[in-house]
């Protein structure tokens, strides 16, 4: 669950981070901490403008089985059919408000909603079945919550390409259309991520 | 200076002609900006360096590296250099402010858009770096490595 949060997160990045295309004022901000080791911070503040442009100027034949090209980015070694994953989109699109999954485990709670045109992941920390607490995981134990907010025009924009494809252009287009807010938050004992874009060029 | 002699006016009239011109080409070759980097190690016996170096001098300093060099990089970087000109169009656009800040115990980096210059710090507990690279004269630099005319 926690690589496809991360993948979850990683695609989202790439596509806020796409985003620039329809936009001009609209700035990309992450910000990473690290509460131990060597308590690094990482601030990027970047116009989203220039970054839709680059990934329209990006031409990638092919790496690790993957390219990139005309905004479309595609995965080559992936078994989803894009069918089955198209009509299971339309599904969830056409659906009322509700909660599609939910998975309760000991280790962590994960949730999948639709929510007023939001797709909303939720990770949280599991509830302790009276395991002895050495035997819990480092992110449970400290706690790994995760919050991914998507507009549903987003995801739809996404899976809008062909056979295994990923329409990344298009998916910017509707995340800048949908508006500053807030898009991941990840936060465990030891780190922060947060995503967001706002009209600021700097978070300060 | 009726009465001088006629070649010293020659001698003069070029040196005026020499002096004009070469203030042109000095304007011409700083007009693209100045790469700036700075080093300066801390503690009392620290070196320090500071080396300002006009865009066009890196021009030029093209022509000097032969053409099979250049074509290696540019098979290298080629496939990237409208990713590298796109971003060097949208910075020169994009209003000041801090772009990237990475900081922890022992270091600090900041890229910072500042007037037209990008602008680099590296503070670490060794030595200071300070890099300032005018956008606008690298991204032609950039151009001009890009289409093959490295005379410019």
């Amino acid at each position: 669950m926690k690589r496809t949060a991360i993948t979850l997160v990683a695609i989202l990045a790439i596509t806020a981070t796409l985003a620039g295309a329809a936009t001009t004022d609209r700035w990309l901000h992450i910000r990473v901490e690290e509460r131990d080791g060597r308590g690094e911070r990482v601030k990027v503040n970047l116009p989203l403008s220039m970054l839709g442009k680059v990934a329209g100027a990006i031409d990638v034949e092919e790496i690790d089985g993957h390219s990139f090209r005309g905004g479309r980015v595609r995965i080559s070694d992936t078994h989803i059919d894009h069918g089955d994953l198209r009509a299971m989109w339309n599904a969830v699109k056409e659906a009322d408000d509700m909660d599609f999954v939910n998975i309760e485990s000991t280790e962590e709670n994960v949730s999948v909603a639709k929510d007023q045109g939001y797709l909303l992941v939720r990770v949280r920390p599991g509830q302790n079945d009276g395991d002895d607490d050495e035997a819990l995981d480092d992110d449970r134990r400290r706690g790994e919550r995760v919050d991914i907010k998507v507009p549903l025009a987003v995801v739809d924009a996404l899976l809008s390409a062909g056979e295994k494809e990923l329409d990344l252009q298009a998916a910017l287009m509707a995340l800048a259309e949908s508006g500053e807010g807030v898009l991941v938050v990840v936060e465990d004992g030891r780190s922060s991520v947060r995503i967001w874009i706002d009209d600021l060029n700097s978070s300060e | 200076m009726t009465n001088a002699n006629p070649v010293l006016k020659i001698v003069a009239g070029l040196a005026v002609c020499g002096l004009f011109l070469f203030t042109l080409a000095g304007a011409a070759f700083i007009s693209a900006g100045t790469v700036f980097i700075s080093v300066q190690e801390k503690g009392s016996d620290g070196f320090s360096i500071s080396l300002p170096v006009p865009v066009n001098l890196a021009s030029t300093a093209l022509s000097f590296i032969p053409e099979e060099a250049l074509e290696e990089i540019r098979a290298e970087i080629g496939p990237w250099m409208p990713v590298v000109e796109v971003v060097l169009a949208e910075l020169a656009r994009c209003p000041d402010g801090p772009l990237i800040e990475v900081e922890n115990d022992h270091e600090t980096v900041t890229i910072v858009k500042r007037g037209g210059e990008l602008v680099i710090d590296v503070d670490t507990r060794d030595e200071t770096v300070h890099l300032s690279v005018p956008i606008r004269g690298v991204a032609k630099l950039v151009r001009q490595l890009g289409a093959g005319n490295h005379l410019g």
